[in-house]
């Protein structure tokens, strides 16, 4: 049995209680934020949880990104644009550096 | 050219902002800024008195800024002549120190732009607000003027004695200020601006006595500080440390009379409190006294001049405290000889800044024989020591007759001449120390160490030139020869107009009996009488020297000792501000470190402590923050659950 | 088919263990991986609600939503690598110098 995790195992292990801890406190937290005061048993009976307007969920993604999400689709694109570029010239700012 | 009123004491203040900033690149250091700003300031105030002259009309402009801060100008008669004499004085100095003060740097050009400015407030103010402001403002030019070589230590160090001293007497005119205040709103809670010289003047009557008393006499305090009545007076002389057009400027012809216009200003509430006007004469009876006799024995002609300033003060201040009896031509009579004193002083201090500019000393036992080489500024302080000694046609002569008159006729009326035989004696004295310094410094033989004296050029004599004809024929012109007492009259019923101020009440109020009392003429003979023995005095003693001057003046004199020491003053300023004030700032000062400075100490001490505690949270790691934003929602959600 | 009260709940857990290896992370590397957790289980909530709505616009989110985690990942990615570059370590405890 213990040669399965030797003693640094176990204290990294040890390590971990009090995140454990922390996260499950979030969690008990978040379960009673939504489960305490949400009748959510009525939304058991609940019909309406398969898509009937479209046959496809893909295609409806599809419309509705070049429709409706036309200018945020676009601007999105310009962030990841954006992002790619800064991302890029920090990386070789550094890389330059180290080089010459 | 009443519209244009509130430009008077704005356009120096364009030209101190210009000056200051612009001056060091413009040809003369910007010197000629000032002089077309305050050339501009004496065509709108002459304008203004020549318009306002033949209907005796009182303008008034006043812009409010919430309920608290009001600014606004009063130009009533007593305002315009002051005017008209702060705004063309100002001017002829400012011409002089063009040349007088080459090179000197455009500082001093600003500073005295500025303090014209603050002068021309003092005078235009139309409530006691912004009458203290410009007031204040006008003392801060003083100290910085008088403290413009402030290289020099002792220029450095008259400078905050200047400051210091009149700080006393600001700190009496401020609560002067306050009580009036408390008194506006508590017993007149009608009026729109409590401080407002108007409404002040109107609600005078609501007014306890008693308190009027108070007030007036703090108000008298400040004046005293400023105007260098009797025991404020110390700074005055220490000012002419300063250059010599400041002097002239500030120390001679327009600051120093910001006190007497005070007591002039607020003259209505002086005539309701009962004995404040005793007080007024008595003060400035003695202090005319006390300057003369310590003026006889100075040896720096400046210092001569600032002792005759300090007692030509008290006359004016006597002729105000007269008004007891012969109630407001006191004021006129009061500001003619403001007005006529401004113009010889003005000229007797131009005169000796262009001795000292050709000689390069102050002291008079240094200079002789001066005439021959400077005639012009030889005759023309002649011309303004006659003025002062108060010898027919000279200003000076119809100005101070009329305030011996008035004297009289308040011994005469009230049964008290000692301010009368006071001021009598002065005159004396006044002929004798003034023609001491001019035999001294212009006739015998000449007692220059080195150097060849030689007449000042035409930028500093005209200026002397123009302001002896004003001392030979201002007064004259304006009170006696054309047509009775026109000045005295015009100006006395300033505050005829002036709602609130009738004289029958506010003198039954203040206890005063106003009455015609009818002088002899014969003893209307006794001021030039005396006069004439004073300068008579000083040709024998200091010209023929027929009592040998050596023989009096020896340190085993007791009372030359007693005078050249001014009267023991330098052991009792110490006596007061070391051994009183000090103990009275040891005291405070313990009490200070202890429980003032204490209680913050253990305030910020507490504060430090719960820092460096919460200080410990702050790990920078970001697992941390995470940690405790985790935890902190889950507990937190979890406690409210379980509270709800 | 499956209630939502199910898929928010593993929405929830998703949340609670990126928690759990965000407060215990040390290795730079491993806090961006439980950041991309935490907003994925927020995808999870806004493809469920869709689902539950019957509105595709929350689909379409869902995809921007991933978008944007893949530029914030680019940026946090450079960021990483100037911190490897200054400390030779990519261990986020190290960073603290901005404490007060």
């Amino acid at each position: 049995m213990f040669d399965m995790f030797d003693m640094d195992d176990l204290k990294k292990a040890i390590r971990l209680i009090p995140h454990a801890i922390t996260s499950l406190v979030f969690l008990a937290g978040l379960y009673l934020a939504i489960f305490s005061n949400t009748s959510w048993f009525a939304l058991f009976k609940s019909p309406s949880y398969v898509l009937t307007k479209y046959e496809s969920g893909s295609v409806a993604i599809g419309e509705h990104m070049f429709t409706t999400y036309v200018v945020p689709f676009e601007v999105l694109s310009l962030v990841l644009l954006a992002a790619f570029v800064g991302a890029i010239y920090i990386a070789i700012k550094g890389w330059r550096r180290e080089n010459s | 050219m009443q519209e244009y009123a509130v430009l008077i004491p704005l356009l120096p203040i364009f030209g101190f902002i210009l000056t200051l900033f612009l001056g060091r690149k413009l040809p003369g250091q910007g010197s000629f800024i000032p002089v077309l700003a305050i050339a501009g300031s004496t065509i709108i105030s002459v304008g203004v008195l020549l318009e306002i002259y033949p209907s005796g009309e009182v303008i008034h402009q006043s812009w409010h800024w919430f309920s608290l801060i009001n600014i606004g100008i009063l130009v009533d008669p007593l305002a315009a002549v002051m005017l008209c004499m702060v705004s063309f004085v100002s001017l002829i100095i400012h011409i002089y120190s063009m040349e007088y003060m080459k090179g000197q740097g455009e500082r001093y050009y600003a500073e005295t732009s500025l303090f014209t400015a603050g002068m021309l407030g003092v005078v235009i103010a139309d409530n006691l607000f912004l009458f203290f402001l410009s007031w204040e403002l006008v003392g801060l030019c003083s100290y910085l003027l008088i403290g413009y070589w402030y290289r020099k230590p002792s220029a450095a160090s008259a400078a905050k004695k200047a400051f210091l001293v009149t700080r006393v007497g600001d700190v009496l005119l401020l609560a002067g200020i306050f009580i009036t205040y408390a008194n506006m709103i508590k017993f007149a809670p009608d009026s729109q601006y409590p401080l407002s010289l108007l409404e002040i003047f109107r609600h005078i009557t609501d007014i306890p006595p008693l308190q009027l008393t108070l007030i007036t006499l703090l108000f008298l305090g400040g004046a005293a500080g400023k105007s260098g009545q009797f025991p404020l007076h110390i700074w005055l002389p220490d000012a002419m440390e300063g250059p010599t057009t400041v002097s002239a400027l500030i120390h001679a012809a327009t600051m120093v009379t910001a006190g007497v216009y005070l007591v002039a200003r607020t003259f209505p509430m002086f005539l309701a409190a009962p004995y404040s006007l005793v007080v007024v004469a008595y003060l400035g009876a003695f202090t005319a006294l006390i300057a003369a006799t310590m003026g006889l024995v100075m040896n720096d002609i400046k210092r001569v001049l600032a002792y005759s300033t300090i007692s030509q003060l008290g006359y004016m201040m006597l002729a105000l405290g007269s008004g007891a009896i012969i109630g407001m031509a006191a004021v006129g009579i009061a500001m003619l000889h403001l007005i006529s004193h401004a113009f010889f002083k003005a000229l007797l201090f131009l005169c000796s800044g262009s001795v000292i500019h050709a000689t390069h000393t102050n002291d008079i036992r240094l200079m002789g024989g001066l005439l021959s080489k400077m005639k012009i500024t030889g005759y023309t302080m002649l011309i303004g020591s006659l003025a002062l000694a108060g010898i027919p046609i000279t200003s000076g002569y119809y100005s101070k007759d009329a305030i011996i008159e008035a004297a009289l006729e308040y011994g005469l009326g009230s049964g008290d001449l000692l301010p009368y035989l006071m001021g009598l004696f002065t005159v004396l004295l006044t002929a004798t120390y003034i023609f001491r310094a001019w035999f001294m410094a212009f006739v015998g033989k000449s007692r220059l160490p080195k150097g060849k004296p030689h007449e000042s050029p035409w930028l500093m004599t005209v200026p002397l030139i123009i302001l002896a004809f004003c001392s030979l024929v201002f007064a004259g012109a304006v009170n006696s020869w054309f047509g009775g007492k026109i000045f005295v009259e015009y100006v006395g019923r300033t505050f005829e107009r002036i709602a609130g101020t009738d004289p029958e009440v506010l003198s039954a109020m203040g206890g005063y009996h106003l009455m015609e009392v009818h002088v002899e003429h014969s003893f209307l003979i006794l001021p030039l009488a005396f006069a004439v023995v004073g300068v008579l005095i000083a040709a024998m003693v200091y010209w023929a020297k027929k009592p040998d001057p050596e023989s009096i003046v020896s340190p085993t004199n007791p009372i030359y000792r007693l005078l050249i020491t001014k009267y023991y003053e330098l052991p009792i300023i110490d006596f007061i501000s070391m051994r009183i004030t000090m103990g009275v700032a040891i005291l405070t000062k313990v009490v200070e470190r202890i429980f003032i400075d204490g209680s913050i100490w253990l305030i910020t001490q507490t504060g430090f402590l719960l820092g460096e505690i919460l200080r410990m949270a702050q790990s920078g790691i970001v697992r941390h923050y995470a940690t405790a934003v985790a935890l902190g929602t889950g507990l937190l959600i979890i406690g409210l659950w379980g509270w709800l | 088919m499956i209630p939502v009260m199910y898929v928010l709940a593993l929405a929830m857990t998703v949340f609670a263990i990126g928690v759990f290896g965000m407060v215990s992370a040390r290795s730079g590397i491993r806090m961006m991986m439980s950041i991309e957790l935490m907003l994925n289980s927020a995808n999870i909530n806004l493809v469920a609600f869709s689902n539950y709505h019957d509105d595709i616009s929350g689909q379409v989110f869902a995809l921007f939503s991933i978008a944007l985690a893949a530029a914030e990942a680019v940026v946090g990615f450079a960021i990483l690598l100037m911190i490897f570059r200054h400390k030779g370590a990519i261990n986020v405890d190290t960073i603290n110098i901005l404490r007060w």
